[in-house]
């Protein structure tokens, strides 16, 4: 996923994009829940880069360990199919 | 010693006793002295879908074992699995390096008198609903106490319930059990919608559903 090149109208508009994880500290990171997990991949199941969900760089690294977690045992898959076409 | 969390997942198409006896077997390899090794929780997910085939299965039964110990115990677990026909995959994770023996005691105890107490609430609710129609409310206020005796102050069924319910969560707040697990995730599924597609391109959040569903129907 690429975004379209910078141009300076939007970069002064874009929204600060926040943490989901320290906005609310409530809300775990645990390998055993992937369908919080899967709010951070693609539907091909890539981990979406910290630039674009807006994580923090602590956070997204629990994340990242997370999924691989999920990964390793089968509750998320390491590459999707896309079964719609 | 230290604290571990293994996932197991065990062929689907076992029958239920051919898989009691496979979890007899491995609770048996946790040694009985509790200054080695102790088992803390046994938690069987069930039927779930993989997300990829695995020994050509697309379905296992998902087990998650944690306990204490130390190494050597984890090899013994990990080469009985690995040896195993009935169990597809394994994985251990390595989830804190001291063990408060105590803490995990107390832990156990607060797990249990959680279960008895969401049955103690149930029963209890079956019992008002049926007592409601026409008998005393003291009545209904006695019986589930004495069903929940072990617990200190039982004026009300519902009270002790909501009481002891409480309690295990601030204790296992660091690692929660997985239906508190998704119910945070549901919430957060809802409250993280907005931001995410804005910044994926729009039409990826909607597909991600779509997809899961029909991933759901495509198993067969």
């Amino acid at each position: 996923m690429r975004r379209p090149p910078p141009k300076r109208k939007q970069r002064l508009f874009r929204r600060r994009k926040v943490c989901r994880f320290c906005a609310d500290a409530s809300l775990p990171i645990d390998y055993k829940d992937p369908r919080t997990l899967r709010f951070f991949t693609t539907e091909r199941g890539k981990i979406i880069p910290r630039r674009v969900s807006g994580n923090c760089a602590k956070h997204q690294r629990k994340l990242t360990t997370a999924i691989k977690r999920a990964r390793t045992i089968a509750l998320m898959p390491y590459a999707a199919t896309l079964s719609h076409y | 010693m230290r604290r571990y969390e293994t996932v197991f997942i065990a062929n689907s198409e076992l029958a239920d006793e051919e898989r009691q006896l496979l979890l007899d077997k491995l609770q048996g390899l946790v040694p009985e002295a509790e200054d080695q090794a102790m088992l803390v929780k046994l938690d069987e997910w069930g039927n779930k879908r993989l997300a990829y085939a695995v020994k050509k299965q697309t379905r296992g039964y998902y087990v998650l074992m944690d306990y204490c110990g130390d190494g050597t115990l984890v090899k013994e677990l990990e080469r009985n699995m690995r040896l195993d026909d009935r169990i597809l995959k394994y994985m251990t994770v390595l989830k804190n390096t001291t063990v408060d023996l105590e803490a995990i005691k107390a832990e156990i105890e607060a797990a249990k008198a959680q279960e008895a107490a969401s049955e103690a609430a149930k029963e209890a609710a079956a019992e008002s609903a049926i007592q409601t129609a026409g008998e005393s409310a003291t009545e209904t206020a006695d019986k589930p106490s004495t069903e929940t005796a072990d617990e200190p102050s039982t004026e009300t069924a519902g009270e002790s319930a909501t009481m002891t319910a409480d309690e295990p969560a601030t204790q296992t707040a660091d690692e929660p059990s997985t239906p508190m697990a998704d119910k945070a995730g549901t919430e957060s599924n809802e409250t993280a919608e907005a931001p995410l597609s804005e910044s994926v391109a729009p039409e990826e959040t909607p597909e991600s559903s779509d997809q899961e569903e029909q991933d759901e129907t495509t198993t067969t």
